[in-house]
């Protein structure tokens, strides 16, 4: 297995690969951090560029635009508090208070070095324990996936911050529509109305561009004539991009625990099928807050955040490929 | 009797639960399967339900606790614009139910300048210039990114054909 890793390494480390990924993955970002673009979109555009190239360096070209398209994500979560995929709902909760606090550098970075370091470990955790790993998740059935769904149902009451009856009713509102349109089994139209555009149900895309894009531009409009908080012209409130990789960098490697702990969560909601990065970063993030001494300064704009989240769904998503 | 915000939210959410409790209900049964497409959805329902009255019990409670000396107090919070609020949420209902009738891109248009001037009104021709300018160019730009380039089709009037 070591022969073949090392075999792959060098060859992929060739420029005739190397580009087609970089250009690949540059692509992929671009593409993922536009709301209402998502993976598959950007993947059918670049795929003609790849016709002409050896299928390993298409292949490469590909992986990069997949890779990339599902960090993308994080861009507009931080900056515009819009999740550009659904992998990168929980870094929207720290990662936006931490740019509108004047640091949208220090939010994007950390989140793409945490998702680096996630993958990193992910990558390890996946070269040594998938098989095992593999062989419970394919024993999973219905009674699993329902004690996952209770779980999921649970997570509500860690994430909660105020009122769990809020919660519990946000989660109704969610489960309500996702029943609207065909039933899966016998394909009954519920609660359409006799819309033919409610048919095929609500894409998650679209409502998350609803949830999260809509609602915020409600709330900005809603403090429309309010004061502005920062018009004292100090240069301590200017957001800024630039930061200090080495900071970001010990910032995150001086959690080893949250790292390592929600690159596990990561891998081991990867490895059930049909679940993937968009619960993954939402249970590690549910888990974070838990397990954090200071549980009250989520969703404010703390890095522990922002680590949990991208670090998790990385592996999540290394594993699920 | 006043609601707070909670009680508005929770008193909407049993409106709708019990709304669509009887669509739930006589959703048909299938003979293949023991449960029906009804099922699940009476389940979402009657959670829905159940939360929502609790949440508008809490805010009851919650109000005659607090009485009608709290409701005096000045109010330390900043001015909310509920009213823009509320008109920024018809303009994007309006916008939705033209889409189909003038088209994607003539309602975009409509939508995008409408939603400015609503915003801030323009002062100078310059400031109108610009209002136009984005209205026009957010239209053109979407149409040429995805129906140019991405192949994805915007919807066309049927009044307009456009």
């Amino acid at each position: 297995m070591l022969e073949l890793l090392g075999g792959s390494l060098l060859t992929i480390l060739h420029w005739k690969y190397l580009l087609p990924l970089f250009l690949g993955t540059l692509a992929g970002v671009v593409g993922g951090a536009v709301p209402g673009v998502t993976i598959t979109m950007t993947i059918i555009v670049i795929l003609p560029f790849t016709y002409g190239l050896d299928p390993l360096a298409g292949l490469a070209a590909m992986t990069g635009v997949y890779v990339g398209g599902s960090a993308g994500g994080l861009v507009t979560a931080c900056l515009l508090g819009i999740p550009g995929t659904p992998s990168a709902i929980a870094t929207t909760f720290d990662g936006f208070p931490m740019a509108r606090k004047g640091e949208p550098g220090r939010a994007l970075w950390l989140g793409v070095w945490a998702s680096f370091f996630g993958g990193l470990l992910g990558g390890a955790f996946l070269i040594l324990v998938t098989g095992p790993l593999a062989a419970i998740a394919l024993e999973f059935g219905p009674w699993e996936y329902f004690s996952l769904f209770v779980l999921a149902m649970a997570m509500v009451a860690g994430l909660t911050e105020s009122s769990l009856v809020k919660g519990l009713l946000s989660t109704a509102v969610g489960l309500l529509i996702t029943v609207i349109g065909s039933d899966p089994i016998g394909n009954v139209a519920r609660f359409t109305f006799g819309s033919e555009f409610l048919v095929s149900g609500f894409p998650f895309l679209p409502v998350l561009i609803g949830v999260f894009a809509f609602a915020q531009i409600m709330t900005d409009i809603e403090k429309f004539r309010a004061p502005k908080p920062m018009d004292d012209g100090t240069s301590a409130s200017q957001p800024t991009l630039k930061v200090s990789h080495i900071k970001v960098i010990w910032e995150i490697l001086s959690r080893p625990v949250l790292l390592l702990w929600s690159t596990v969560v990561g891998i081991v909601i990867g490895v059930l099928p049909a679940i993937g990065g968009s619960a993954a970063n939402m249970m590690a993030y549910d888990q974070a807050k838990k397990f954090s001494s200071h549980p009250e300064k989520f969703g404010t704009g703390t890095p522990e955040g922002i680590i949990a989240s991208e670090s998790s769904w990385r592996s999540a998503f290394l594993v699920t490929q | 009797m006043k609601l707070g915000r909670d009680g508005v939210v929770g008193l909407i959410g049993l409106a709708v639960s019990l709304l669509l409790l009887p669509q739930a209900f006589g959703l048909p049964s299938l003979p293949i399967v023991p449960i029906g497409p009804g099922f699940y959805p009476t389940l979402v329902l009657v959670f829905m339900a159940i939360t929502s009255a609790i949440l508008l019990l809490q805010d009851i409670v919650a109000q005659r606790r607090a009485g009608p000396a709290a409701v005096d107090v000045g109010d330390p919070a900043p001015k909310r614009a509920y009213d823009l609020v509320a008109a920024a949420f018809a303009l994007s209902a309006a916008y939705v139910a033209v889409l189909p009738l003038a088209g994607f891109r003539l309602a975009t248009v409509a939508f995008v300048a409408a939603f400015q001037l609503l915003l801030e009104r323009p002062a100078t021709p310059r400031q109108w210039a610009v209002l136009v300018a984005i209205a026009v160019g957010t239209s053109v730009v979407t149409y040429i990114i995805f129906e140019r380039y991405l192949l994805v089709l915007l919807p066309r009037g049927a009044w307009t054909g456009w």
